[in-house]
């Protein structure tokens, strides 16, 4: 996701953190904090629980820096799944709470596919998920980025497109499937 | 069904479900939960993360306000005193990808169901001699902090209770299992008065919770996790297993 240096360095600070150096905390928060706040606020479009839950990911990185494996996953993209799925957790929790934030907070499942596709272009990697993506029919490629960005479940993403529960789940999964395939060409 | 993927395994589609977050939160929870046990489950779902990762690229960067960090720092002090108060090292053990305490611990074979509430209000007030801390009000009663342990002493969570704003920072370290069930923090009033909910608790994520409850700064006071139909007790006591308590006790 960012250049070889960065990642490196990256790198060297799990390191320090999964061996319990809490100085490494601070540097990790120095050089990713305004991506990851960027995932947060992304998917919960509120600053407020933006930066709890970002204030959560930290702790949790900090808990679990140990399990990260540079061999498996690099370091930013591990960082931003973690700040991904605590948003997910927190919008669902928010979710439960009133009745009007479920819709307002998955917004429109077309809504998202465009500004989203347009950022993919910037680098090499996002041009070919881009380019895989667009093999799939309009209906799956919309959902599959809609739920990317709001967690949206099968359920709600059948609801709001008004399909069976059953279509919606073997359409995205047949999407995903292709997908796979055709990153790995 | 014809519809159905046959050239790939069924656990390549759910690590895939995962990761794009479309499963709902008890099979989101599953997933977690099998990935830590799991390593190959675990590798696809990391695969899945690099394929979908270019998605995170699209997302504009956003300066956090400044204040944000010193209080992540605040939390991570209050952690390491409490670790350092505990003579607990689970992470130094070993370095990375650690078996011990990190892993996802095998609770359900254990038999942990046996633990009574009764029980722990027993002991609640002896926890605190027997992990050397004994309770002092007069030291920082800004903040108060609890591991919480299995009987087998295997530390579930860690619980720091910020008593200015009300705010209680959970942090799991392991998961309990509750068939269906979901995780209730209650506090245990000193000398084994009732139980009092502290609200249902998430296992999959650290998280913070207000707390209102009067009453849980008094010495030797404990707090307890049970497992508890979803959304919580009914009756408002606790009904199911308890899977972890210690003692809460001042900085």
């Amino acid at each position: 996701m960012q250049a070889d240096q960065g990642r490196v360095a990256l790198v060297a600070i799990m390191d320090r953190l999964a061996a319990g150096d809490e100085s490494a905390l601070g540097e990790l928060y120095e050089r990713t904090a305004a991506k990851l706040f960027g995932v947060t606020l992304r998917i919960l479009h509120d600053r407020e629980e933006a930066e709890d839950v970002l204030h959560d990911v930290y702790l949790t990185v900090w808990q679990r820096a140990d399990r990260f494996d540079a061999g498996r996953a690099s370091p930013i993209t591990w960082l931003a799944t973690i700040a991904r799925n605590r948003s997910i957790d927190r919008l669902r929790r928010i979710g439960r709470r009133g009745d009007d934030q479920p819709v307002e907070a998955a917004t429109g499942v077309a809504d998202e596919a465009p500004d989203a596709f347009a950022a993919l272009a910037h680098s090499e990697d996002g041009q070919r998920l881009a380019a895989c993506l667009t093999e799939l029919d309009e209906g799956t490629r919309g959902a599959i980025v809609a739920a990317f960005y709001g967690g949206i479940t099968y359920e709600e993403l059948a609801r709001r497109l008004s399909v069976p529960l059953g279509t919606m789940k073997s359409r995205i999964r047949r999407g995903l499937i292709r997908l796979k395939g055709c990153l790995s060409r | 069904m014809s519809d159905q993927p046959h050239d790939d395994s069924e656990d390549a589609v759910l690590a895939a479900e995962y990761v794009l977050g479309v499963l709902d939160d008890s099979a989101r929870l599953a997933v977690e939960r099998r990935a830590d046990r799991d390593p190959a489950f675990a590798a696809e779902i990391d695969a899945w993360g690099e394929r979908l990762a270019p998605f995170f690229e699209a997302m504009p960067e956003e300066t956090p306000p400044a204040a944000l960090w010193p209080r992540i720092a605040a939390d991570l002090a209050r952690m390491r005193r409490f670790r350092h108060g505990t003579g607990r090292e689970g992470r130094q053990r070993g370095g990375r990808r650690v078996a011990g305490i990190w892993q996802w611990i095998g609770l359900s074979g254990m038999g942990l169901a046996a633990a009574s509430l009764g029980a722990l209000i027993l002991v609640a007030g002896g926890l605190g001699g027997q992990f050397g801390l004994t309770p002092d009000p007069a030291a920082d009663r800004g903040t108060l902090i609890a591991t919480l342990a299995s009987e087998q002493g295997e530390p579930l969570f860690t619980i720091s209770i910020d008593r200015a704003s009300g705010t209680a920072t959970l942090i799991p370290v392991g998961a309990p299992t509750g068939q269906g069930r979901v995780p209730e923090l209650w506090m245990v009033p000193p000398g084994g008065g009732a139980p009092r909910s502290l609200g249902v608790i998430d296992a999959s994520t650290a998280h913070r919770l207000s707390i209102v409850e009067a009453g849980i700064d008094m010495p030797e006071t404990a707090l307890a996790v049970s497992m508890e139909p979803p959304g919580g007790s009914p009756t408002g006591s606790p009904t199911g297993p308890v899977v972890a308590s210690g003692p809460l006790h001042g900085i």
